[in-house]
C-alpha cells in the first residue's frame, strides 16, 4: 500500500507541473501575443463616413445637397435565442414596406461585405414612419439597428441630370480595383457612378473619419477610446446658369412631345428620338447650359430602386441615361460646312466673292455615273461662296470637296477636321465622352477593306458618310469659328472649394489650343453663317430673321442611311461682331434643322435675356428646309 | 463535552486554512466574473457563494462530530440512496441549458449529482473494505465495476458527462489504492477508450452511427483538437480563454480589469472558466498561488490518508482527494487548453452552491478521518 500512495503522490507532483508549466507558457513565453490578440478583440475601429461635397449652380444656388436618412443594420449575434433569423426577417416585412425575399437577398449580398460585428446592411433610406414603427418594436426586433445615414438630395430632381449624373453603392469589381490602387472605401460605400459625381468624385468623397471604441462580444460599444473627425467633401460651383438649364431643359422637353405629336398626325414624320442642346461660353469654355430630353431623376438612385424601376429605365428605347451631347456622335450633316469652307479658302483660294454654278441641283464626278444631289431637285443658277453657305448648297460644296480631293489625294478635309478637333475627345469634365470618327484612307482599308474613293471626300464634305461627331464637338468648332481660332477645353466646374472656403482648384479659361487657319478665313465663314440666319434666303432666315441680335448659325440635317430618316442640327453663335456665347442642338430622326433652329433661338433669348422682344418661334421655318 | 477537545487537538488546521484561502479567493473571482455585462452587478453571485460556505461550514461541523465508521454499516441505504435520488432526477428535474441536473425541493434547488459523489466515495470505501481480498484480479474490478455503472449512466443520462467521468476517476483511484492491480486497470479502461477512438475516427471518417457520444460532446473533441477549425464556433470557448489567459502574463491586468472576463468575450466566466478570469486579471503569479494552494491541499490528503486508522478512513480521504484532483485536473486542463472541455467546476472558486457546499462536505469527511487516526482514550 505504502507503494500505491508513493505513485499516487508522483501522479499528482507530475500533473500539477504540466498545469505549471502550460500556464507558464501561455502567460509568460506566448504573453505578448495573446494580449494583442486580446486588444484586438476588445478594439474596434469603425469609420465614420464624411459628407459629400455639395454642388451648386454659378449663380451660388444649391443644386445637390445631403439629408438625413435611416438605415436598417442586422446584427446576428444580437438575435434572441428564441427568435430564428428568418423569422426576424419575416415580422420586420410586415413592419415597414418590404418583403422578405429583398431582406434576404441584402442579407447575403452584404453580408461578406461587412466585417464582424458591424452589422449587415439590410435596408437603406427607410421613411420616418418605418423608422419609428422599427423603433417602437425593438424588444421583438431584436438584432434589427436603425442607423442614421446621409441621403444625396438633387433638388432639381430631372434637370441637369446629364450633368450632375448619380451616386450608388460601389460595385464588388470597383472596390477590389479601388483597394488595390489604395484609395479608402470599403463595402457598401456610396460613389458617383456617372456624370459629375463620378468625374469628381475623388473631390466629393470628403475623407473618412473614424472612432476608436472599446467593444463587447456583441460588438456593442463600451468606451469611446480616440477618433478622428471626417473631412467633408468639397464642393462643387459650377459655370452652369440654372435659369438657363431649367429654360433649356423645359423646351427640349417641349420639342420631343412637340414632334411625337407631329409624328402621330403624319405618318412621313418620324418619330423623334433624343433631343440635346448646350450652351458655351466662347472665351473659356465655360458651359452655361447642357440639357437632355429624355431625363432621369437622380433621386431614384440615391433612394434606391426596385428591380422593375431600373428594368424600365434600363430598357427604355429612347435612353434616359445617355447624354447624347457628349455620348452620342453622329453625322453632323451640313454643319459640317464650316469645316468644308475652312478647307477651300484655305487651300483653294477661294473668298465671299468666288462664285460657283448649280444648274440642276445634281452634281457628277468625272467619268462615275451616279449623281450626288442638293436637297432641292432644281438648280439654285449664280451662287457666291458666302451664298452657298446661306443656302447649305450642297452643289457648292460637292465641288470644293471635289477639287480638295483631286488635289490633296483625300487627305486636306480630312486634317481640317481633325485640326477641329474631330475624332478625339474634347476633355470636358464628364466621364463617357465619345470621339466620334473622321474616317479616312487607311481607316477605310482597315475597317472596311476598301479603298478611298472621291466620292467618300464628297460625301464627307457635306458632312456625311462615315464621319460621326457629337453635339459638343460642333458646339466647339462653332465657338472656334467666333473667337477666330480658339479651342477651349469644355468646362462644367468654375471652382472646388473646401468647407472652409478656401479653393481648392479653379477653372482656368486660357485656350488649350490656337488653330492654324488665317483670321480671314473665320471671316468669310462668319459671313456666310450671318446669311444663314439674316438674309430672307438664309436655311434659318424664318427663325432669326426678327431676332434683336445678330447671330451667326448653321443648319444641318443628316440623313440616316436611305431610309428618309434625319438628325436635325443647328449651331449658332452671337452677337456678331463680339460673340459671347455659342449653341448647338441636336434632334435625334428630328427630321429637319427647321426643328432645331427654334430651340437655339429661345437659349440665346434667355442668355441675352430677350423674353419680350422674341416670340413664339415654334413650328416656323422651311418644313422641306436642310 | 470532554471527548470533543481530545478529537480536536489531533485536527490538521492546514486544511481548514487552505480551504478558507481557495473560497476567498472564489468571492473575489465571482465577484469579478459576475460584474461583467450583467447590471445589478456582482453582489448576487456572492450572496448566493457566501451563503453556501455558509451552510457547508455548519454541514462540515456536523460530519466532524459523527464518526465516520458509521456509514461503514449503512453503504446499502447509501447506494439505494444514490440510485434513487439520481432516478427521480430524472423523472422530475428542471432542464436548464439542455442538461436535466437541478433538483428543486421547497426553496432549495441543488444538484443531486454533486451528492452522489460523495456518497459514491463512502459506499465504495465501504464495498472495496469489505472485498479487499478480492480486488487483485480482473474479475474482483469487474464486479467493483458493476456498481458504479448504473450511478454513471444515471449522471450521462442528465447530460452530465464531466460529473460522470469525474466519479469513474474516483473509482479507478479508490480501486487502485485499495489494491486493485494496475495492469487489469489498464486493460479494461485502455479497451474502452481505444472502442470510442476507433468509433470516433470510422464515425468521422465514414460517418458510422456514434453511440453514447452527443454531437456536441464530439464537437467539443474536434475542437479540443484544433480550435482554429470554427473559431466562431465550436472553438470560440477554447480560444477566448486561451487568450484570456495568455493575455493576463506575469502580473495579470487587475481586478475587474480583465478585458476577456469584463466586455464578455470569456463564456461561463462565473462557472466553467473562473480559471481563466483569475488567470486574466491576476497573471501567472495568480494561476502560481490557486495551483499552489490546491497541491498543498491534495498534498495533505495524502499525509491524511496514510495516518488513517482503517483501511475504511483510508479509502474515503482517497475518494475525496482523487475527486478533488481530478476536478482541478480536468477544470484548469481544459482552461489551459490542454483537456477536452467538460463542464465540470472548480472546487471552492466556480460560482454554483451545490459545488461549494458538496466540496465542504467532502472536507468534513477528511477532517473525520484525520481527527480519529488514533485510539481516543475516553
Amino acid at each position: 500500500m505504502e507503494n500505491r500512495i508513493k505513485i499516487a503522490k508522483i501522479v499528482v507532483v507530475a500533473v500539477f507541473l504540466l498545469l505549471f508549466v502550460r500556464a507558464a507558457q501561455l502567460q509568460i513565453i506566448q504573453g505578448e501575443e495573446y494580449f494583442r490578440m486580446a486588444e484586438n478583440n476588445r478594439i474596434s475601429i469603425r469609420p465614420v463616413n464624411a459628407p459629400r461635397g455639395r454642388i451648386y449652380s454659378a449663380d451660388g444656388d444649391i443644386l445637390v445637397s445631403n439629408k438625413l436618412t435611416y438605415n436598417l443594420y442586422y446584427q446576428p449575434n444580437e438575435l434572441s435565442p428564441e427568435m430564428t433569423r428568418s423569422g426576424l426577417f419575416d415580422f420586420l416585412a410586415e413592419i415597414i414596406e418590404t418583403d422578405r425575399e429583398t431582406l434576404e437577398s441584402n442579407y447575403f449580398r452584404n453580408q461578406e461585405l461587412s466585417g464582424p460585428g458591424d452589422g449587415v446592411l439590410l435596408r437603406r433610406n427607410i421613411s420616418v414612419e418605418d423608422m419609428i414603427r422599427v423603433a417602437e418594436r425593438n424588444n421583438q426586433l431584436q438584432g434589427i439597428d436603425i442607423r442614421e445615414a446621409p441621403l444625396r438630395d438633387y433638388i432639381y430632381d430631372d434637370i441637369g441630370s446629364h450633368i450632375i449624373g448619380h451616386i450608388g453603392e460601389i460595385s464588388k469589381q470597383e472596390l477590389r480595383d479601388f483597394v488595390q490602387q489604395g484609395r479608402d472605401y470599403t463595402g457598401g460605400d456610396i460613389i458617383g457612378i456617372a456624370g459629375l459625381e463620378r468625374q469628381y468624385e475623388d473631390y466629393l468623397m470628403g475623407r473618412r473619419g473614424f472612432e476608436e471604441v472599446e467593444v463587447n462580444n456583441l460588438g456593442h460599444k463600451e468606451n469611446l477610446l480616440r477618433s478622428q473627425d471626417p473631412v467633408p467633401g468639397y464642393d462643387l460651383h459650377l459655370t452652369v446658369d440654372w435659369e438657363l438649364q431649367q429654360r433649356t431643359e423645359t423646351r427640349l422637353e417641349e420639342k420631343h412631345y412637340y414632334l411625337k405629336e407631329l409624328a402621330e398626325e403624319d405618318d412621313e414624320i418620324p418619330e423623334p428620338g433624343g433631343v440635346a442642346a448646350v450652351m458655351m461660353d466662347i472665351n473659356s469654355g465655360e458651359i452655361l447650359a447642357m440639357g437632355n430630353y429624355p431625363r432621369f431623376d437622380p433621386n431614384k438612385f440615391a433612394t434606391g430602386f426596385s428591380n422593375a424601376e431600373y428594368d424600365e429605365i434600363r430598357n427604355d428605347p429612347l435612353q434616359p441615361m445617355l447624354n447624347r451631347n457628349t455620348m452620342f456622335a453622329v453625322s453632323p450633316g451640313s454643319i459640317f460646312k464650316i469645316v468644308t469652307g475652312i478647307a477651300a479658302i484655305e487651300n483653294l483660294e477661294v473668298d465671299e466673292n468666288t462664285t460657283f454654278y448649280d444648274a440642276t441641283g445634281e452634281f457628277r464626278i468625272p467619268g462615275w455615273e451616279r449623281p450626288f444631289r442638293n436637297w432641292l431637285n432644281y438648280g439654285e443658277g449664280e451662287l457666291d461662296f458666302t451664298r452657298a453657305i446661306g443656302r447649305s448648297n450642297n452643289i457648292v460644296f460637292y465641288e470644293l470637296s471635289y477639287e480638295l480631293y483631286e488635289e490633296f489625294r483625300g487627305t486636306r478635309l480630312v486634317e481640317t477636321a481633325r485640326e477641329f478637333g474631330l475624332g478625339e475627345v474634347s476633355g470636358i469634365d464628364l466621364p463617357g465622352e465619345r470621339a466620334g470618327l473622321v474616317p479616312d484612307g487607311s481607316w477605310k482599308r482597315q475597317n472596311l477593306n476598301e479603298g478611298w474613293y472621291p466620292g467618300d471626300s464628297i460625301n464627307m464634305g457635306i458632312g456625311q458618310g462615315y464621319l460621326s461627331t457629337t453635339p459638343l464637338q460642333l458646339l466647339q468648332i462653332t465657338a472656334a469659328v467666333a473667337n477666330r481660332g480658339k479651342i477651349y477645353q469644355p468646362t462644367l466646374v468654375r471652382k472646388i472649394v473646401d468647407n472652409r472656403g478656401e479653393i481648392i482648384k479653379e477653372n482656368n479659361p486660357e485656350a488649350d489650343k490656337e488653330l492654324s487657319f488665317a483670321r480671314e478665313s473665320y471671316e468669310i465663314i462668319e459671313q456666310g453663317l450671318l446669311e444663314v440666319t439674316m438674309t430672307d434666303y438664309g436655311t434659318a432666315s424664318s427663325v432669326f430673321r426678327d431676332f434683336p441680335l445678330d447671330i451667326a448659325g448653321k443648319t444641318g440635317t443628316a440623313q440616316l442611311g436611305y431610309g428618309g430618316l434625319s438628325h436635325a442640327w443647328f449651331t449658332a453663335y452671337g452677337p456678331v461682331p463680339d460673340p459671347e456665347v455659342a449653341v448647338v442642338v441636336f434632334i435625334e430622326r428630328g427630321d429637319t434643322s427647321q426643328h432645331a433652329a427654334p430651340v437655339a433661338a429661345d437659349m440665346l433669348a434667355g442668355y441675352f435675356d430677350l423674353e419680350d422682344e422674341v416670340g413664339e418661334t415654334e413650328g416656323m421655318g422651311d418644313p422641306a428646309g436642310p | 463535552m470532554h471527548w470533543e477537545k481530545k478529537l480536536l487537538k489531533n485536527l490538521n488546521y492546514r486544511i481548514p486554512l487552505l480551504t478558507a484561502c481557495l473560497i476567498i479567493i472564489g468571492f473575489i473571482a465571482v465577484s469579478s466574473a459576475g460584474s461583467a455585462g450583467i447590471t445589478g452587478g456582482y453582489m448576487s453571485y456572492l450572496r448566493t457563494q457566501i451563503a453556501a460556505s455558509v451552510l457547508g461550514i455548519m454541514l462540515l461541523i456536523l460530519i466532524i462530530f459523527l464518526d465516520y465508521r458509521i456509514f461503514m454499516e449503512y453503504d446499502i441505504f447509501i447506494y439505494a440512496g444514490i440510485i434513487f435520488l439520481l432516478s427521480f432526477l430524472l423523472i422530475m428535474g428542471t432542464t436548464v441549458g439542455g442538461g436535466t441536473r437541478w433538483l428543486t425541493i421547497g426553496p432549495v434547488s441543488f444538484q443531486p449529482s454533486e451528492v452522489a459523489k460523495i456518497f459514491m466515495i463512502l459506499f465504495l470505501a465501504a464495498y472495496l473494505e469489505r472485498n479487499s481480498n478480492q480486488l487483485d484480479n480482473i474479475r474482483g474490478l469487474l464486479k467493483s465495476l458493476a456498481y458504479v455503472l448504473p450511478p454513471f449512466f444515471l449522471i450521462v443520462l442528465q447530460n452530465d458527462l464531466g460529473t460522470a467521468l469525474v466519479l469513474m476517476f474516483i473509482f479507478v483511484a479508490m480501486f487502485y489504492l485499495a489494491g486493485g492491480r494496475a495492469r487489469d486497470i489498464l486493460i479494461v479502461f485502455g479497451g474502452v477508450g481505444l472502442i470510442f477512438f476507433l468509433l470516433i475516427t470510422f464515425h468521422l471518417a465514414l460517418g458510422t452511427p456514434l453511440p453514447f457520444l452527443r454531437s456536441y460532446q464530439l464537437n467539443r473533441l474536434i475542437a479540443f483538437v484544433n480550435p482554429g477549425i470554427d473559431p466562431r464556433g465550436i472553438g470560440y470557448n477554447i480560444i477566448q480563454a486561451r487568450i484570456a489567459v495568455g493575455s493576463g502574463m506575469l502580473t495579470g491586468r487587475g481586478f475587474m480589469a480583465g478585458t476577456q472576463s469584463q466586455l464578455g468575450f470569456l463564456p461561463e466566466r462565473h462557472t466553467d472558466f473562473i480559471f481563466a478570469v483569475i488567470s486574466e486579471e491576476f497573471g501567472f503569479i495568480g494561476v502560481a498561488i490557486v495551483l499552489g494552494l490546491y497541491f498543498l491541499l491534495i498534498w495533505q490528503f495524502i499525509k491524511v490518508m496514510s495516518q488513517a486508522k482503517d483501511r475504511f478512513g483510508f479509502l474515503i480521504v482517497a475518494g475525496v482527494a482523487a475527486m478533488f484532483f481530478f476536478h482541478v485536473l480536468e477544470n484548469v486542463g481544459m482552461t489551459l487548453g490542454i483537456m477536452p472541455i467538460t463542464g465540470i467546476p472548480l472546487p471552492f472558486i466556480s460560482y454554483g452552491g451545490s459545488s461549494l457546499v458538496t466540496s465542504l462536505v467532502a472536507i468534513g469527511l477528511v477532517l473525520n478521518v484525520n481527527m480519529r487516526r488514533k485510539k481516543i482514550v475516553f
